[in-house]
Formats: structure tokens, C-alpha cells, sequence
């Protein structure tokens, strides 16, 4: 997992003058490894002091006036306040910057994906200001020139995530977000000549025991979650959701963790062990949560099981085996928790990998009944 | 080996899990033991693995940490289910069938191992 950032300060030129400008040397950062995203993030601001020697220049010819510097802009854009450029298999290529909060000097993000090892570099993107006069040539140069930019360049695994909420349903229909992070935006390329909304993502699910790296060996597309970020799907089985979308004008893909691969369910449940999901609630009352697995549904995989109580509380001829809610007044005859057990195999931001498992009630069994009198 | 970049070498002996967390801890959890895995990584990663002991929101089923890929915090994880086999579900000693955490270290320490 790539954590460590590389931060560098970009110092304006000291003055305003053409020569100044053009010999700020880039400042270079360390080598980004190949299939990694980085998120470039610019804070800071220059500021311009006038040079008191244009006072004196004639009035035809005077120093020229007006920021050095051009705004970030609302859209990403590479000719704002810092210029960035990505050197990759000996290309160079500009990468775009957009102002955070909108059209500013101060503060700015961009993104860029390294397919194979490169480096970065950047500098302050001044204009010269100067006076020049056709008898003497170049004058006083307009501004001296103080503060910078403070640059940081972060690896991160995905510039988007996408969760996965825990099974809605008894079929196991999930909700999955995607959203930028780090302060990203959904934003499609500039000047497409069709008009998909922001992000223009497009939802696919990878069926299988697959892992976290985005891939296209298999998948079964979802129409109906198109250009959404919330997606509502029952998945088939284990498997990832993946998701293409559009982020700061770059073509994200992106997967979920695995929504679970078949556990066989324990043998005795408690509610430690579950938290508050074992039937404490059936019904509008709360239950024991203590249960014994009962019969296994899935031979294959042990995943799917029934419980019963681990006691019961009396038996009623005709009616059967009952178990008492816990505020006395209400009997649940022949009570069964249809239990659906799945691990997710996690790996969390920080790189450690460990085995998540999850007992989930998908359907109770048996009847409830309110005791007379009360 | 090198330790991996999420492993405190040595342990964080002044990290504490606040009083007000380990009321949250679900039964059958060891606190201590818990305290001493999380003292082990770095304390940003500490409140997503602490999450998935202490009880769920309702209607959300809880998190069961059964294993960690790393083998020393494997071996604390053993401590902290260690009371689920001990005192909450005593059955399961001879019943389980499953390879749960700390099942094992209980089998053991009943056997006087």
C-alpha cells in the first residue's frame, strides 16, 4: 500500500523580469511506481510588490501592471498558478489542475495515473512584467515577487471508492455508493460533444472469488444503475462490484471488496458473537440469543443453516415449542433463523489483510403470538 | 523481515482503549486483549479493526474478525476470543467444528497446555 507523499515548495522567481521568469528551474519529485494514481494537491499564493524604479519611467513606456500569475480554474485545466508535468517512458505530459472551491489562486487538485514508473516536476507558472522601450530595450521589471506553492503529490490505491452495505433482503440486495475521494471531483473529459452527467459511470459486477485490481475478464453489466452513484443490486454470488466513471476528466475504474464468499455457519450463535441481528426483534419483541445450529440448507458450502433456541420455554400441545419474549408477553411457537454466513477476505487502507465474517438473519421462521391479557 | 508499515515496533505501551469503547465491546471479547492487538498498529488503523468488536448499529450485522494474515496479530487475536470459548459459549469446546480464533489456545488451556 503506497502511503507516503512526496511535498515540495515551489518558490516563485524572485522578481517579475523576463529573465527571472524564464529561468525558474522545475522542481523535481521522486519516482512514482507504475499502476499508481496520484492526487496532486497546491496550496499557497504569491505576492507581488511593486518595484519602486517603474515611479520613475516615462509615461509611454511604463511597467507593465496585472498579476503574474493566471487563476486556477473551476474545470481542470493546465496553465493555472503551478504547472504540473508527468514524465512517463519519456513522454512528458501536462497534468491538469482545477481550483478548489472554484476559480482562485490559492488552491488547487489534479490527478494523474502512472501505467508505468514516471516522475513529476512542477514549477510556478508566472508571466514576466516589465517595461520595455524601443530606444533602450528592457526596463525595471514590474514586481518583486515573494510566498510559493506548497505541492503534494500522494499515491493512492483508487482516486474513487465504491462500499458495499450489508445484505437489504433475504435474496441479499445490496446498495453500493461510488465516490471521489480526497476532495476529487466526477468530472468528464472537456469538449465531449455529448452531454453524460458527471462522471458518466457505468456499473459492472465481477461474479467469482476475484480480487481487488479492476479487470475485464468477466463481468455482467447493470443498465439500470447508469451514470448513478448509488446502485442497488442483488448479486448472484461472491463477486466484486466494479465501476467506470470519470474523475477530474480522467477514466477511473474501480472495485468494491468482495461482497462475501460462502462461511459455513458456527454451530452456536450467541449474541456476542452476532451483535444484534439473532431474532432479537422478530415480531416487535426482543428474543433470546442463544441459538444452536439446527440443519445445514447448503451441503456444498455450509453457508446457509437454520437455528433454534438453545432452550426452550415450554411446549403448547398443538401449537408446538415456544420460546418467551424477553418482556414476557409474547410467545414465538417453533422458532427457526434461516442464517445466510459469508467472509470478506480484507485488505483496509493501511494494508492489513484479515478475514471479515458475517451471520446474517435472512428470513425468521415460526409464529408469533401476543399472550392474552396482556 | 522487516515489519509491514502498519506494525508498531515496539507496541504503543501508552495506547488505551477509552473507558467509553470498551463498554461497547461485545460480549465475549476480551478488552485487554484487544487493547494489546491494537497497541501493535498504527493508530490511524486502529478505529476500523476496534469497530468490529464492538456492537453494531441495529439492523447491521456485526463484524467477525476470524483472521489476520499477520501471524503476530494472528496470535493476540487468539487472546481476544478467547473469553467466546471460555465463558460465552463453553459447548463449542467439544462441539465447533469450525476453525474459529482462540478455539483452539482454549482447548489447550482447558487440557492444561
Amino acid at each position: 500500500m503506497l502511503t507516503l507523499s512526496n511535498l515540495s515548495f515551489f518558490d516563485p522567481p524572485p522578481n517579475s523580469s523576463p529573465t527571472a521568469v524564464s529561468g525558474m528551474s522545475p522542481v523535481k519529485f521522486g519516482s512514482i511506481p507504475d499502476s499508481t494514481w496520484v492526487v496532486v494537491t497546491v496550496s499557497g499564493d504569491v505576492q507581488q510588490r511593486w518595484n519602486s524604479e517603474c515611479d520613475m519611467r516615462p509615461p509611454y513606456w511604463p511597467c507593465q501592471t496585472g498579476s503574474v500569475l493566471t487563476q486556477f480554474g473551476s474545470e481542470p485545466w493546465d496553465d493555472g498558478a503551478v504547472k504540473m508535468w508527468a514524465n512517463e517512458s519519456g513522454a512528458t505530459s501536462a497534468i491538469k489542475l482545477r481550483g478548489q472551491g472554484g476559480q482562485n489562486a490559492t488552491s488547487a487538485i489534479g490527478l494523474r495515473f502512472f501505467a508505468t514508473t514516471g516522475t513529476l516536476q512542477g514549477r510556478v507558472n508566472a508571466s514576466p512584467k516589465w517595461a520595455w522601450d524601443p530606444n533602450f530595450g528592457n526596463g525595471p521589471f514590474s514586481y518583486y515577487l515573494s510566498g510559493g506553492y506548497q505541492v503534494e503529490a500522494t499515491p493512492v490505491a483508487s482516486p474513487v471508492s465504491i462500499t458495499a452495505s450489508a445484505p437489504l433482503d433475504s435474496l441479499g440486495t445490496r446498495q453500493y455508493n461510488i465516490q471521489p475521494l480526497y476532495g476529487l471531483q466526477f468530472i468528464n473529459p472537456l469538449g465531449w460533444s455529448w452531454s453524460w452527467p458527471a462522471g458518466a459511470i457505468f456499473w459492472y459486477f465481477i461474479p467469482g472469488d476475484v480480487g481487488p485490481k479492476p479487470g475485464w475478464s468477466q463481468y455482467i453489466e447493470i443498465p439500470e444503475c447508469q451514470f448513478q452513484t448509488v446502485c442497488r443490486y442483488t448479486p448472484p454470488g461472491p463477486g466484486r462490484m466494479q465501476a467506470a466513471s470519470y474523475v477530474e476528466t480522467q477514466y477511473v475504474v474501480a472495485r468494491s471488496e468482495n461482497v462475501g464468499r460462502p462461511a459455513t455457519c458456527p454451530l452456536q450463535i450467541r449474541g456476542g458473537l452476532a451483535g444484534y441481528l439473532f431474532g432479537y426483534e422478530e415480531g416487535g419483541y426482543s428474543w433470546t440469543a442463544n441459538w444452536n445450529r439446527y440443519r445445514v440448507l447448503d451441503e456444498r458450502n455450509y453457508d446457509h443453516a437454520l437455528y433454534t433456541p438453545e432452550k426452550y420455554d415450554g411446549y403448547a400441545a398443538g401449537k408446538g415449542d415456544y420460546i418467551v419474549s424477553r418482556n414476557d408477553q409474547a410467545r414465538w411457537y417453533n422458532p427457526r433463523l434461516l442464517l445466510w454466513c459469508y467472509a470478506i477476505d480484507k485488505v483496509n487502507a493501511w494494508g492489513i489483510e484479515y478475514v471479515d465474517e458475517h451471520y446474517v438473519v435472512v428470513d425468521n421462521l415460526g409464529e408469533i403470538v401476543r399472550m392474552a391479557g396482556e | 523481515m522487516p515489519l509491514p508499515s502498519y506494525r508498531l515496533d515496539p507496541p504503543d505501551a501508552n495506547y488505551r482503549v477509552s473507558p467509553d469503547d470498551r463498554e461497547t465491546i461485545r460480549t465475549g471479547f476480551d478488552p485487554d486483549a484487544l487493547e494489546r492487538l491494537l497497541a501493535m498498529i498504527v493508530p490511524d488503523a486502529r478505529p476500523e479493526l476496534l469497530r468490529a468488536f464492538q456492537w453494531p448499529e441495529r439492523g447491521v450485522p456485526a463484524s467477525n474478525i476470524v483472521k489476520f494474515q499477520d501471524p503476530d496479530l494472528q496470535a493476540v487475536l487468539d487472546e481476544v476470543w478467547l473469553p467466546m470459548w471460555e465463558t460465552e459459549i463453553p459447548d463449542a469446546l467439544d462441539a465447533e467444528k469450525k476453525e474459529f480464533p482462540g478455539l483452539a489456545l482454549a482447548r489447550r488451556r482447558r487440557a492444561g497446555g
